[in-house]
């Protein structure tokens, strides 16, 4: 039989950009991102025992670097999230002039998505960029699908917002 | 026929393909026949189109072979743990796993000033390429007034740039706990290249590590996959920190070199 754990640490490193781009998005700092990842890998062969083979593995190193991060890195995690003060109903009201064709520059994008909270962003990102399903986005961040689906709304919402303040200049 | 709270409740399913086949016709058929769904459903679409755009950042080469020989260590480890006796090497090498690494990355136990200098250039240079396209065109005479303003170091005309070599921005900054001024330029129209420079007095030039471009002899290092070169010209230290090949490398050394 082939040694387990050698395959579960080639396909792990598979992950590498991935896992450093979501990193540098969360920290907003290569060398807390460089740490972040390094520590997730540390960890993620640490408790190699505990991956069951045949799940995500992918989804799985995504869990463990968002959960090192809220426990290392996060500063702000006394901070309140700085929810959008209008509710769920307000949803009929997005500005439909708003297109999202309008976007200037990816680096617009980086920066609005820079200021969403953390849920916000890390939600998005899971979904849009990442590519994962909603039950995987809601075993990475710990919380029900429900609220998976209302942070994606929100930060749609917040994200579509910024973009246009700044096109508004 | 679902009406549309209920289909905007269960859009991302069906964006994704999490619907089941029935569910999901009954969306569609809901949508084609409701503008404000079908337009909620292309705003989401677009906006998901453009986040796919993101570029990825690759992990530095250094990182990836840290995290291969963690890997390798751990292998090895869980091989010796059969044996009882292992045990106890076995765990003072969690420990030395853990924090090996991070001190290899940020410690500079050494002491030595120069590779402090360089490790802390590499992750500056990191750092200002990651915010340097937030800046409009400035004017390098200001900018080097500024410098020199926070910094008392006069950055040389020569880093405002010439044809082939275009002044990006000039900042003060500090690295290993010296002043800095660091001068961005692009070369070629290619990568962007960070030069830093420090007031030399207290800053050796080693003798080993020295690679002779032309007449001169500077200091050679490359960190996390950057080429970095140091040398001492006058009363300022200089680091140049660039991604470019080595020849290139050695072009814009030699160009900077002569010009100051």
């Amino acid at each position: 039989m082939a040694e387990p754990f050698a395959d579960l640490q080639r396909e792990a490193l598979l992950h590498l950009d991935a896992l450093y781009s979501f990193a540098l998005r969360l920290t907003k700092r290569p060398p807390d991102a460089d740490d972040l990842v390094q520590e997730t890998y540390l960890r993620a062969f640490r408790f190699a025992h505990r991956f069951e083979p045949g799940t995500h593995l992918r989804a799985w190193l995504f869990q463990i670097l968002r959960n090192t991060f809220l426990t290392f890195y996060r500063r702000d995690a006394h901070q309140p999230v700085l929810f959008d003060q209008e509710g769920e109903g307000a949803e009929d009201a997005a500005d439909p002039d708003a297109p999202v064709a309008a976007v200037a520059t990816a680096l617009d994008l980086e920066r609005a998505l820079g200021e969403l909270p953390e849920e916000f962003r890390t939600a998005l990102l899971l979904a849009d960029l990442e590519g994962f399903a909603l039950a995987e986005i809601a075993q990475i961040m710990d919380v029900p699908v429900g609220t998976v689906k209302s942070r994606l709304f929100r930060a749609r919402r917040l994200l579509r917002r910024r973009l246009a303040d700044y096109r508004a200049g | 026929m679902p009406d549309c709270q209920h289909v905007r409740d269960i859009l991302e399913e069906y964006r994704r393909g999490e619907l089941a086949p029935d569910a999901a016709r009954q969306v569609e058929a809901h949508l084609a026949g409701c503008p404000a769904c079908r337009d909620r459903r292309a705003q989401d679409e677009a906006l998901a189109a453009v986040i796919r755009t993101l570029p990825v950042t690759p992990a530095s080469p250094t990182l990836r072979r840290r995290i291969q020989e963690a890997g390798r260590g751990r292998a090895g480890l869980r091989r010796r743990l059969r044996t009882p006796a292992g045990a106890a090497a076995a765990a003072a090498l969690v420990v030395a796993l853990a924090l090996s690494p991070w001190l290899q990355f940020h410690g500079e136990p050494s002491g030595d000033p120069v590779e402090s200098l360089i490790v802390a250039g590499v992750t500056e240079h990191r750092r200002i390429l990651l915010q340097i396209q937030d800046e409009g065109a400035t004017d390098p005479e200001r900018a080097f007034a500024r410098v020199y303003a926070l910094t008392d170091i006069e950055l040389p005309r020569a880093f405002a740039g010439g044809p082939d070599l275009r002044f990006v921005a000039a900042r003060p900054t500090l690295i290993a706990n010296r002043k800095a001024a660091a001068a961005v330029l692009s070369f070629e129209s290619r990568s962007v290249t960070t030069y830093f420079a420090v007031p030399a007095k207290d800053l050796p030039m080693p003798a080993e590590r020295r690679v002779q471009i032309e007449q001169y002899r500077p200091y050679l290092r490359e960190v996390d996959g950057f080429r970095c070169v140091y040398w001492k010209q006058g009363d300022l230290a200089y680091l140049m920190v660039t991604d470019l090949d080595d020849s290139a490398t050695r072009r814009l050394f030699l160009r900077m070199r002569r010009a100051l």
